[in-house]
């Protein structure tokens, strides 16, 4: 089997090659490539991940290895124009990734089953909380203590490198809600280590978007004496929130609605919302000086929680849909994800970024453990579910770029900073999911037999059936 | 803004065309033409585009390109569906009078109209040369080859009629699959010019369309019986394919076409479960393809595009009335006065989705001095929905059998 996913591999790189070698030499037009590149990502990912699942190792990580092999940092198959979305561009496959951003968010909505959440509050709060703070203090004191040795903060202010420190500390507080998501999925493991770390996860979500809001408004209003902390600004980050949440409240039931009434074509149906959900957080409002917009993620994270939580009834079809649909999304989400990573940022920088996973892994680990211990949790998946916690994605990706773009451009140390992050977020990226799986199996809420039950019938609707 | 507006319209558009209470119009056979012939959709389409009553349109051309890659992939979807008709058992399944028909139809109707479309561009312009009417000519030539496949909006349960309807089925997935071999030899090649371009779209996007084709079923009996895999696989090869097609300066439709022949004349039961899989998708595609030819369609055609469409309804009309004659007189023993041997006077769908192909790809400049793609699509638009009242007008006259049913798609 593996020399045949090998085989089928290689003509599919070979068609590529052949193609984007042959068509702009004879009057073609790569400019067009993009449904080409949407179904080589897809077809690649798909391959490379059953390759390292052959191999023992996640799925995940064989969707990340493709995107980055194929991607414009290594060989360069995918240019650089159809990954990264620009102010007058936005390739297709962006396109895609952000419909998938949707339909994880939504997935994992309907993956919260807030009646058990409901007699866990106090021991989830006292492990969200835990957690954030032994990792923020860490991670913050850690990167403090380097000021020194680390070029970029080295002549710095203390107060600035108090700032940046927080910064980091903030961003690797992030952990990555799709990849719990798709190796819950992909396993179909069940069990209190799967449901605490979906629930743990996403609750850290919702929070850090708050956290990164103050923290980010903080900082600005530090390092930019023209413009200080405003209440404006914090009145506008509240509206994005309860906005999206009120308007993910709405889809939600317009969706509840159409899965009772109408019930056929759920798979199109789906596409549809997730697409209007990615629409929905393109769209700019200003409230007084400040540029406010919905978030696409927290829309279908609404509209996926109450679906499932309070009108269960006639849903559960869509979310069969969801469930079919999600292979294809997961192979072309992670395989991009692996295509924006940039091997250049993480070879200038790789030891600043090895000291942060290593110091951001020790101190999940405390920190869960303590929020454990806080809870009075002592079963034996608690000392693994930090290796849940590990992987980051998309969000993290997307707060880094936030914070570089809200900083003034005179600044030295804010690229550089960039460049380190997201350097820590590659490795995590890459180790998260392998991680994840190792408890999973250990604690047995994953088995052999939950991988491979993708290849028996399921009773799910397709895609394309969606009755 | 303009955007969040245009898609709340679309969204209660959507929630209203799918209530229980609009399906159930289309028992009623004029219900069922508007409905499930997309027509409602087009309608929607022309309202919000740019040639609609809204100034500007709730969606700009550029807005519109932006969903190509979308419409790309539904182009592809719609060639492997004609593509996977195309079994090698195909001449024995239909009567040989059958088919001799389908291929006369095709070759008659697509030598007149595009004859007459030629003719008549060329009278109104007759400065910039004879080459630049051949493309539309012979597009427009395809676009009429054949008819609509939907019978069941037609039929009564007769047994005579039942054989009928099966034959005049077959013989239109042969006009569709002629019909597209003409737009992908004829017409993107006479579009891209020049020997470069006939050897790009005549001889590579074929080439990578088989290995595709093989690569497909392989990929697909690797996917086992995993419904999540087939779909990555059904997914990514379409994309893949009409993808690679553009690259190389050919058609999407075309190439997948092709990509379908290879799969369905392939050992195995992988052709059975990519045409379920297909053919379970056919109504929201159709009805997004009728969307986008509302947004794009300029139904300001004006005195040449009037004069196009009178001549390929009249000559359309001619020919399907001999082929019903011949048909249905001499092939069936229809008695009783009923709409089924009228069908072959609707146009086929795969008319409006040829001309989306072409306004779409990177060569849309060069299809017509005369006309521009918008309002040959326009003139295709008409001629489809006129072909569609034939046989209401044809009931009208003869006061003919009760149809009744609910239609599929475009099948």
């Amino acid at each position: 089997m593996v020399m045949k996913l090998i085989g089928s591999l290689i003509v599919l790189l070979g068609l590529t090659s052949l193609v984007l070698w042959w068509g702009p030499e004879h009057g073609g037009d790569t400019a067009l490539a993009g449904t080409m590149y949407i179904g080589f990502v897809m077809l690649g990912g798909w391959l490379t991940g059953r390759l390292f699942d052959k191999i023992r190792q996640p799925k995940i990580s064989g969707y990340i290895v493709f995107g980055l092999l194929v991607g414009p940092s290594v060989f360069e198959i995918v240019p650089d124009a159809q990954v990264h979305a620009t102010a007058t561009q936005v390739p297709p496959l962006h396109i895609v990734s952000s419909l998938a951003i949707a339909l994880i968010a939504l997935t994992a909505g309907g993956e919260i089953d807030l009646s058990w959440f409901r007699g866990k509050v106090r021991a989830v709060s006292w492990i969200v909380l835990l957690h954030l703070l032994v990792l923020f203090g860490a991670v913050f004191g850690a990167v403090l203590l380097a000021k020194p040795i680390v070029p970029f903060m080295a002549d710095q202010t203390w107060l600035t490198a108090a700032i940046i420190a927080g910064l980091c500390g903030v961003i690797m507080m992030a952990s990555s809600p799709a990849v719990a998501v798709a190796m819950i999925s992909d396993y179909r493991a069940e069990g209190p280590l799967s449901q605490t770390t979906l629930v743990v996860t996403v609750v850290k979500d919702l929070l850090l978007i708050v956290i990164f809001a103050g923290v980010l408004a903080l900082s600005k209003g530090l390092v930019d004496p023209a413009e200080p902390v405003s209440s404006g600004f914090i009145l506008a980050v509240a509206m994005q929130l309860l906005g999206s949440i009120l308007v993910g409240g709405v889809c939600g039931a317009a969706m509840v609605w159409f899965a009772r009434k109408v019930a056929t074509q759920l798979g199109i149906f789906l596409i549809g919302c997730c697409m209007l959900f990615a629409l929905l957080g393109e769209q700019h409002f200003s409230v007084g000086e400040q540029d406010v917009h919905l978030e696409p993620l927290l829309i279908a994270l609404s509209a996926g929680l109450l679906m499932r939580n309070v009108w269960p009834r006639g849903t559960e079809r869509l979310f069969h849909s969801m469930e079919s649909m999600s292979l294809p999304v997961y192979c072309l989400f992670f395989a991009l994800a692996g295509a924006q990573i940039d091997v250049k940022i993480f070879a200038s920088m790789w030891y600043i970024a090895i000291g942060l996973v290593v110091v951001r892994g020790l101190a999940t680990w405390a920190g869960l453990r303590l929020g454990m211990r806080g809870a009075g949790v002592r079963e034996a998946w608690a000392d693994r579910m930090w290796m849940g916690m590990i992987a980051q994605a998309g969000v993290s990706l997307v707060l880094v770029t936030l914070l570089v773009d809200a900083m003034p451009s005179d600044l030295a140390w804010p690229r550089p900073l960039r460049d380190t992050l997201v350097g820590a977020i590659v490795v995590n990226q890459l180790i998260g999911p392998i991680g994840f799986r190792h408890a999973l199996f250990r604690t047995r809420e994953a088995s052999a037999a939950g991988r491979d039950a993708d290849s028996a019938p399921q009773p799910v609707e397709r895609i394309s059936a969606g009755k | 803004m303009q955007l969040l507006t245009g898609l709340a319209i679309l969204v209660v558009l959507a929630f209203v065309a799918s209530s229980r209470r609009l399906w159930s119009l289309r028992r009623h056979p004029i219900g069922a033409v508007l409905i499930t012939g997309g027509w409602i959709a087009l309608l929607t389409g022309f309202l919000l585009g740019p040639h609609g009553p809204i100034e500007g349109g709730m969606f700009s051309r550029d807005q519109i390109d932006l969903l190509s890659p979308l419409v790309y992939f539904c182009l592809g979807w719609v060639g492997l569906l004609v593509g996977l008709q195309a079994h090698r058992n195909l001449p024995r399944l239909l009567p040989p009078r059958t088919m001799r028909l389908a291929m006369m139809d095709a070759l008659i109707t697509l030598g007149l109209i595009s004859a007459g479309t030629f003719g008549l561009l060329w009278a109104f312009d007759s400065q910039h040369g004879l080459v630049w009417h051949v493309a539309p000519a012979v597009l427009m030539g395809a676009c009429a080859i054949g008819w609509a496949p939907e019978m069941r909006s037609l039929r009564t349960p007769v047994e005579p009629l039942h054989r009928l309807a099966g034959a005049l089925r077959g013989a239109s997935g042969v006009g569709s699959i002629i019909a597209l071999v003409v737009f992908g030899l004829g017409v993107e090649i006479l579009m891209g010019g020049g020997a470069a371009g006939l050897y790009t779209a005549l001889i590579l996007p074929p080439a990578i369309a088989i290995v595709s084709g093989l690569l497909c079923a392989w990929l697909m009996r690797l996917s086992a019986r995993s419904e999540s895999q087939f779909l990555v696989v059904l997914l990514g090869l379409v994309s893949f394919t009409a993808g690679s097609a553009l690259v190389l300066g050919g058609s999407p439709l075309f190439a997948t076409m092709v990509c379908g022949v290879v799969v369905v004349n392939l050992p195995g039961d992988v052709a059975r479960r990519l045409k379920r899989e297909i053919i379970e998708a056919e109504q929201p595609m159709a009805m997004l393809l009728m969307l986008v030819a509302g947004l794009l369609a300029d139904p300001l055609i004006g005195v040449a595009g009037l004069s196009v469409l009178g001549m390929i309804l009249a000559a359309r009309w001619l020919i399907k009335w001999v082929i019903i004659g011949r048909l249905v007189k001499r092939q069936f023993d229809v008695r009783s006065q009923t709409l089924l041997p009228t069908a072959p006077l609707r146009q086929s769908p795969l008319a409006i989705v040829l001309v989306i192909a072409v306004l779409l790809s990177p060569n849309a400049a060069a299809v017509s001095r005369v006309l521009s793609g918008e309002q040959l699509l326009a003139v295709v638009v008409f001629s489809g929905l006129i072909s569609s009242a034939a046989p209401f007008l044809y009931r009208m006259v003869y006061s003919g059998g009760r149809p009744a049913g609910v239609a599929g798609a475009w099948s």
